[in-house]
């Protein structure tokens, strides 16, 4: 078996042009921006992975993600840890529990709209637990998190640096993708979503893909989960609430389902709209809201099936589309 | 005169056309039937005149009015009423109430109370079951009160798809003398498995084989004709 | 935290359990609607919690221009109906138009947006309101036991409105024919029954039973806006433990889940009580997907 890696072009150009936005824009509001967008689009690939690819419609990614800041967090602060140790006992923790929802839900045989149901109530059900230890969490308040310590934050100082730590976690994440879905695994889950029956009978081991997939999700779900905690400076069930979810949907939705660039794309555009409709306070909800029909009334394919088309013309890798 | 005309039909399922020029006249106060071996488009024809399968070619006419545009429903309102293969009945709902969900239109629903006791008269299984549920009966049973469900609206023209399937022998025989004598209300037509049967009680017959009529007459006609011999009648007739 | 059960009285426990039934009640008026659109539309409307929220906005706002309290009211749940009616027909069109799973998972995601924007509008033009309907008695003590009033009016209400429910779908033509789409959309096609009617006509009641359910809520506690995705979670977990299609499910569900809540929350507190029931809703997905009350609309 060649083990080649790809990395694509695009991705390297668009997380250099990131890379050298401190230098336009060095003020900590938009550093903090441009921190939100490397953070979600991590999010937003592992919805790719989860949602997309092995198609289990998981309304629990606040969850997972949060469930991996509070544990790392909590630790850390309880035992006087380096936070660096605390987030891979985190990381496992999510992924436990992301690999049980997946395993459960298939083999329980539940259909896309259980499991969105069940994994809703998954979140409520963390969204709760959060609330009601009060004397682990601190409830509505959030837990203030102990100090992470950036790489190079002596040199850069900690806001430039957590922006790079971050970032660089996000092109991870995007090279990861692009060579996932050219992976045994991610044809396997394609050949599963084309025809799930045909797959079990050429001997594809649909739950075991199925909970793979579920996993590696889970754990960029949760390493981002972290991060956010600690470049936040606290966790809140506020910040990893039910509508978290929501907006990492429509960033899949808007950049586009199964697509490399899709994330990177959905997940600038709606953080800027979000940033720029702040002024009109519970509007924003309304303007989501509205984004959310929209898009998934007319405009399923997302932008970069577009735009990426276009990349592949230029960079020359190109991927079979899909129906 | 003509009750019911198909003419130049096509029609078929996405992606695959079942029906190739279907031309079809049902003349009132008579019983016609469709025969064909399995899968030769007699279930696809009856839903096409029904509006249950999307019509791509050609026109339904019933009494003089082009009905392609309408809905199913719309088409149950001028008249026609369907027993589908399937029966569609309302599995949780009690014999009664599938019977008189069968008088929904509103010219069906001023005389339901008389109509409902014919059907109890002619099944009178049904009246004894009348408060079970549809779901619980058995397959002739359902299939009785499906023949009843579309007495209920009144039709001027019945059409029944594959009417002998689950009942007994007897059963059938019953309801087909019952058809002959309603004839003089009601216009029939039928889709039919059993060939004999179809000889014995209509007035005309078309012959549908992969979707085309490949023959039609009076059953004499037909019995004549050595091609429907071997084909359908066998070695006996 | 003091689970000390010899010291639980009797009559304490009566009271528990009745306050949960009457709660129930509430949860069953909340679920009916859901469950009914569901059961016809094939849409699972998570914007359920927002119809209740807009009868209370409405109801609220006119009462405080100075409208007749009644009619007023009266006009909020009118408003709910016709604002399911609105979306049932716009919005929601290309939805039908897509088959099986697609369908429900693309309705799931529109009725999403629909429940953000709605609770966006409501909550960023009444900031701070609330709709509440005060009870001129305190409290009703019946054979030594005594009952919050409010909760003993909103329980009654709601009770009313699903017997008035039931006895549509059960017994008028109409009601039969909506039971009947419900059940086989061929079957009911055949019969001349007009399924897109119908299913406007569930999405009419849904909004009007969500309305019903603010009138029962706004007497018990109150009805505010930014709360609609709460009450549509507890409209789920009612409707996916009484079986998602099952109009008497949801009813039976809805009472159990309120003595549950009762019982949990006299007994452990409320924060562990809404976990129990989610706990519930997802034993019941694993164990029995097709709810536990299921079969019957
Ligand atoms: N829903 C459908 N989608 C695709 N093809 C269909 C569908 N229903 C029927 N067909 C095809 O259309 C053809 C005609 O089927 P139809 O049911 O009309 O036959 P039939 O004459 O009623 O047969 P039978 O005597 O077995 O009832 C068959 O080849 C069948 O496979
Ligand atoms: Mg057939």
């Amino acid at each position: 078996m060649k083990i080649s890696l790809e990395i694509p072009k695009p991705a390297v150009i668009f997380f250099l042009i990131f890379a050298l936005l401190p230098f336009l824009f060095s003020n900590p509001y938009q550093l903090r921006i441009m921190t939100i967008v490397a953070i979600f689009s991590s999010f937003v690939y592992a919805a790719n992975i989860i949602i997309g690819e092995s198609r289990q419609l998981f309304l629990c990614m606040s969850a997972l993600a949060g469930i991996s800041a509070y544990t790392s967090a909590i630790l850390a602060s309880s035992y006087h840890l380096n936070p660096w140790i605390t987030i891979p006992a985190g990381v496992l923790f999510s992924v436990a529990v992301g690999a049980m929802l997946s395993y459960v839900s298939i083999v329980r045989g539940l259909g896309e709209v259980f499991v969105a149901i069940v994994t809703l109530t998954f979140t409520l059900i963390f969204e709760n637990v959060v609330l009601g230890l009060r004397w682990l969490t601190m409830g509505e308040t959030g837990l203030v998190t102990p100090v992470l310590w950036w790489p190079l934050q002596e040199i850069l100082g900690r806001r430039v640096a957590s922006y790079y730590t971050i970032l660089l976690f996000a092109f991870f994440v995007s090279v990861f993708y692009a060579n996932f879905i050219r992976s045994r695994l991610g044809i396997a889950l394609r050949a599963i979503r084309s025809d799930r029956i045909s797959a079990e009978v050429v001997g594809i081991d649909v739950t075991r893909y199925n909970v793979i997939a579920a996993s590696i999700g889970s754990a960029i779900l949760a390493v981002t989960g972290s991060f956010y905690g600690y470049f936040n400076g606290m966790v809140s069930p506020g910040i990893f609430s039910p509508s978290m979810d929501i907006i990492i949907i429509l960033m899949l939705l808007l950049g586009g389902l199964r697509t490399l660039y899709g994330p990177l794309i959905g997940a600038t555009t709606i953080v800027l709209v979000l940033e720029s409709t702040r002024g009109f306070g519970q509007l924003t909800l309304t303007f989501l809201g509205i984004m959310l029909v929209v898009l998934i009334l007319t405009f399923r394919e997302g932008i970069s099936s577009i735009a990426e088309k276009a990349f592949a013309r230029i960079s020359g890798s190109e991927r079979e589309p899909e129906a | 005169m003509d009750l019911l005309k198909v003419e130049g039909l096509k029609a078929g399922y996405k992606g695959l056309n079942v029906l190739w020029d279907v031309d079809l006249s049902v003349k009132k106060n008579t019983i016609v039937s469709i025969i064909g071996s399995n899968g030769s488009g007699k279930t696809t024809l009856l839903n096409a005149i029904m509006g249950l399968v999307e019509i791509s070619e050609g026109d339904v006419v019933f009494k003089g009015e082009r009905i392609n545009h309408l809905r199913t429903q719309e088409r149950v309102t001028l008249g026609l009423a369907f027993v589908p293969s399937e029966r569609e009945l309302f599995p949780q709902m009690s014999v009664q109430d599938n019977l008189m969900l069968g008088a929904y239109t509103p010219r069906a629903r001023r005389s339901i109370k008389d109509s409902l006791r014919q059907v109890y008269d002619f099944f009178p299984v049904l009246k004894e079951r009348s408060n079970q549920l549809a779901g619980t009966m058995s397959g002739g049973e359902q299939q009785m009160l499906a023949i009843g469900r579309a007495l209920m609206s009144l039709p001027e023209l019945l059409i029944l798809d594959e009417l002998s399937t689950g009942l007994a022998p007897a059963v059938t025989l019953r309801i087909y003398r019952k058809l002959k004598g309603l004839s003089e209300r009601m216009t029939v037509l039928l889709a039919e498995q059993n060939i004999h049967q179809a000889f014995m009680v209509s007035d005309y017959i078309y012959v549908l084989e992969n979707g085309r009529i490949i023959a039609s007459g009076s059953p004499d006609e037909l019995s004549e004709s050595s091609l429907i011999k071997n084909a359908y009648l066998g070695v006996k007739a | 935290m003091n689970l000390d059960l010899a010291s639980i009285a009797l009559s304490d426990l009566i009271e528990v359990l009745i306050d949960g039934i009457l709660f129930g009640l509430q949860l069953s008026l909340l679920a009916v609607g859901l469950v009914l659109i569901f059961g016809l539309g094939g849409i699972l409307n998570l914007a359920h919690g927002e119809f209740v929220i807009v009868t209370g906005v409405i109801s609220a706002v006119l009462i405080s221009s100075g409208w007749n309290p009644a009619v007023a009211i009266l006009a909020g749940i009118l408003f709910s109906g016709i604002l399911a009616l609105a979306l049932d027909r716009s919005v929601l069109r290309p939805v039908y138009r897509l088959e099986g799973e697609m369908e429900v998972l693309v309705g799931l995601f529109v009725t999403l947006g629909l429940a953000f924007t709605l609770e966006g509008i409501t909550s960023y033009l009444f900031p701070g309101l609330y709709f509440s309907v005060r009870v001129p008695v305190e409290t009703v003590s019946i054979f030594g036991l005594s009952f919050r009033a409010s909760a003993l009016v909103s329980g009654m209400i709601s009770f009313l409105s699903l017997m008035l429910l039931l006895l549509f779908l059960g017994k008028t033509m109409t009601g039969k024919a909506i039971r009947a789409a419900l059940q086989n959309q061929t079957g009911s096609k055949v019969c001349g029954i007009d399924v897109d009617r119908m299913r406007s006509l569930v999405f009419f009641l849904g909004g009007l039973m969500a309305g019903l359910a603010a009138l029962a809520k706004g007497i018990a506690s109150s009805v505010e806006p930014g709360s609609g995705l709460e009450l549509t979670s507890y409209a789920l977990i009612v409707g996916v433990v009484g079986g998602v299609r099952s109009v008497y499910g949801a009813m039976v569900a809805g009472i159990l889940l309120g003595i549950v809540n009762a019982l949990a929350g006299y007994l452990l507190g409320t924060y562990l009580t809404l976990v129990i029931l989610l706990a519930i809703v997802v034993a019941v997905i694993l164990y029995k997907p097709s709810g536990l009350f299921a079969g019957g609309v």
